[in-house]
């Protein structure tokens, strides 16, 4: 009997422990979610500005378009005519407008609006100056479109690991097993939309895909998602481009530290 | 008396390109005259209300001689030559013709003999060369200064104490129009006087002077009497007579007699023309062709004073009057009345200089326009560290009264954190932004050079300007 009481306080520590491990474990994944909510929100908010800024940059390149067509026209035979106030005033706003949606491009940088002071400019100075932004715009329309994509992809990332989170979370879901490596069928039914393939490993034996806690856990989530960088691969500040867009990306230290 | 001698200045310790004045000549007269249309198109009221002073004494005659009193015509239209401003167009001597009497007779019979001009008055008084036979550029000049001396003898003060000319006191002047009474009245003024002969000297702004008046008669038969004799012909090849026959010949000066003859008659010539001028005015610039000075020579000069003057306290004056007569050789015309001021601002005095901007060339329009105001502040600072208390004195004193362009005439290029201190007053003071510019001894020797070879310091200037709005971008 003396020998049975130790053997029952044993298993009775290993399930204390056990427990409290599992609740340890649970706090972990409510904060995690909680960190992927918050990164959802800051990416939908910077996809809107994303695409916000591609509309903008071909609404921009379509008027100039049609601004530096008239002006070459206008411009023959007049090489060394001021421009109207009217075409300056349209020339400047043109400048103005795609130095606030390119960043970043130095030769966007070197141009500068046109100070009268008196004399407008002639025609031939507008029209390059015009074609140099139309340029600008040309390169940076292929940029801010490629980052739309890159925020989709993370978009979708952040979206599994919260279908993930709440599976995991979820009472009623599988048994303590499989919702520590759920499957790709048992995330896809909290996850509206497309899944990223990179949150899924696949089982050597059976070659079926689970969520990868494990990767997950090695990293905070803003790192998980690659996005701690505030400024997107092409130079230009997607958070600054528009007026509706004025949070942050970076979480917090102390999250960051709870999210390890 | 050579002729060299004749042609040198009487006033001397100035050059003609640095004064805002013209400096009248020891045995000739200086080829220009006061041209009224000057004052009339002028942006300074000062200039503008001496038009209109001009007009009224003018007026008040004709008045007097459609009422029938040719004594008080005669009174008031009399106008001898001033040859106290050493202006005219008599070749090789210092008088003119001394028609003063004959003038103010070919006045009173021209308006006798036009109705018209009776009943309409005069807009200019330019108009008179175009109705009388005998009165030219020369005589228009001698009404405008015999209205404008008391103005002149003011100026004259004015410039003397500026360029240290020595004034004598109690000169007599006589014929000197009393706006008020409309009387000419006599007095004792302290005025600079010939070397040669002791005679007063007045000055005259450089601004107001021209070879010929922007309107004037070759101009008027050129453009719109031809105009009218070609309607003429055309409608007389339309209904030929046998009575009809050609008016005039191609008009020469010989036959003006026969077109003021017309123009009496038919007052609406003289007011069309008058009107084109007018819509025209900003291509009436002063002369400058009278100054025959070698530019180049001037600017070395004024380089090598401003090589000599060290930076510092003790040599602030000089500098303020040297900056003075750089900006004077560099602007004027265009920044006209250039004055000194002297201020004490938190203890600590200030030179600066005060511009009037009358000028024609756009950027400077442009200034008055962007910056509000005629006036242009240049402050001299014989320093060489130019400092942020400095900026902000000058901002200080940049608003309504002095616009806002000011430009700090110092001696070195001042250090990037004073740049950034100009371009924060220019953020702060939105929406009404307020310039400051700044202009170092390399730069003015630039400008020197730029002027030396006829080439324009306005447009330098006016890149200075680009340039410091672009850098704000």
């Amino acid at each position: 009997m003396n020998e049975a009481k130790p053997q029952k306080q044993s298993a009775e520590a290993k399930r204390v422990k056990e427990e409290r491990e599992k609740g340890e474990l649970r706090d972990k994944r409510n904060h995690q979610l909680e960190d992927t909510r918050q990164a959802l929100e800051t990416l939908e908010q910077r996809l809107r500005s994303a695409r916000s800024l591609v509309r903008r940059c071909h609404a921009l390149l379509n008027h100039s378009g049609g601004f530096y067509q008239e002006l070459d026209k206008l411009a023959k035979g007049k090489s060394l005519l001021e421009v109207t106030t009217f075409v300056l005033q349209q020339a400047n706003d043109i400048i103005r407008d795609a130095k606030e949606i390119v960043k970043g491009d130095v030769y966007l940088d070197r141009i500068k609006e046109f100070v009268p002071a008196g004399n407008n400019p002639v025609y031939p100075d507008v029209l390059v100056c015009i074609r140099s932004v139309r340029d600008s715009l040309g390169r940076s329309s292929s940029q801010i479109s490629a980052r739309v994509e890159s925020i989709k992809e993370i978009l979708r990332k952040a979206q599994t690991v919260a279908g993930a989170l709440q599976y995991f979370l979820d009472d009623e879901g599988g048994n303590q097993e499989e919702k520590k490596y759920p499957s790709r069928k048992a995330v896809d039914a909290y996850v509206e939309g497309d899944m990223s393939d990179f949150c899924f490993t696949r089982y050597r034996d059976s070659h079926e895909e689970y969520f990868d806690f494990d990767r997950l856990d090695e990293q905070t989530i803003p790192e998980y998602l690659s996005m701690l960088e505030k400024e997107g691969p092409d130079g230009f500040d997607a958070d600054s481009q528009d007026e509706e867009d004025d949070t942050d990306l970076d979480l917090s230290s102390e999250e960051q530290d709870r999210g390890a | 008396m050579t002729p060299s001698d004749a042609r040198s200045p009487l006033l001397s310790g100035v050059s003609q390109y640095d004064v805002d004045f013209v400096i009248p000549r020891v045995g000739v007269d200086v080829p220009v005259g006061i041209d009224p249309f000057l004052l009339y198109k002028s942006r300074d009221p000062d200039y503008r209300q001496l038009h209109d002073r001009l007009l009224e004494a003018f007026n008040a005659g004709i008045a007097a001689i459609k009422a029938g009193k040719l004594q008080e015509a005669s009174r008031i239209l009399n106008f001898p030559e001033v040859s106290a401003i050493g202006l005219g167009y008599t070749q090789g001597s210092k008088r003119g013709s001394g028609v003063g009497t004959h003038l103010t007779g070919l006045i009173i019979e021209t308006v006798l003999g036009s109705p018209s001009l009776q009943e309409r008055g005069i807009h200019h008084i330019e108009e008179m060369q175009l109705v009388s036979a005998g009165i030219g550029p020369d005589r228009v000049s001698d009404i405008a200064a015999n209205v404008l001396k008391a103005f002149l003898i003011e100026y004259t003060q004015r410039q003397c104490g500026i360029w240290g000319v020595p004034l004598q006191s109690g000169v007599p002047v006589s014929h000197i129009f009393d706006s008020s009474s409309q009387q000419w009245t006599e007095s004792y003024e302290d005025l600079p006087v010939s070397p040669v002969d002791g005679s007063p000297i007045l000055l005259v702004p450089r601004r107001i002077v021209r070879t010929l008046p922007w309107i004037n008669y070759d101009d008027f038969v050129r453009t719109e009497f031809n105009a009218y004799l070609a309607a003429r012909r055309q409608a007389a090849r339309q209904t030929p007579r046998a009575t009809d026959k050609e008016p005039f010949g191609p008009p020469d000066h010989k036959e003006k007699q026969q077109v003021v003859t017309v123009t009496r008659s038919d007052i609406s010539l003289v007011e069309r023309y008058v009107r084109s001028r007018e819509q025209n005015a900003a291509n009436a610039r002063p002369a400058l062709d009278y100054i025959d000075d070698d530019a180049c020579k001037e600017a070395e000069a004024l380089k090598r004073k401003l090589v000599a003057i060290q930076p510092g306290r003790e040599q602030a004056a000089e500098y303020q009057r040297l900056v003075l007569e750089v900006l004077n050789y560099l602007f004027n015309p265009e920044l006209i009345d250039g004055q000194p001021e002297v201020r004490t601002f938190e203890g600590t005095e200030r030179r600066d200089i005060i511009f009037t901007n009358d000028s024609d060339e756009s950027f400077w329009d442009y200034v008055r326009t962007a910056h509000d105001g005629i006036l242009i502040m240049f402050e001299a600072k014989n320093t060489n560290e130019l400092g942020l208390a400095e900026i902000n004195q000058t901002a200080t004193y940049l608003g309504d009264r002095i616009g806002r362009l000011g430009v700090i005439v110092t001696r070195r290029t001042p250090p990037e954190t004073v740049q950034r201190k100009i371009f924060s007053v220019w953020n702060d003071s939105a929406p009404n932004r307020k310039v400051i510019l700044t202009l170092s001894d390399d730069q003015l020797h630039s400008l020197l050079d730029l002027r030396c070879q006829e080439s324009s310091p306005t447009k330098w200037i006016q890149n200075h300007y680009r340039n410091f709005r672009t850098a704000l971008q």
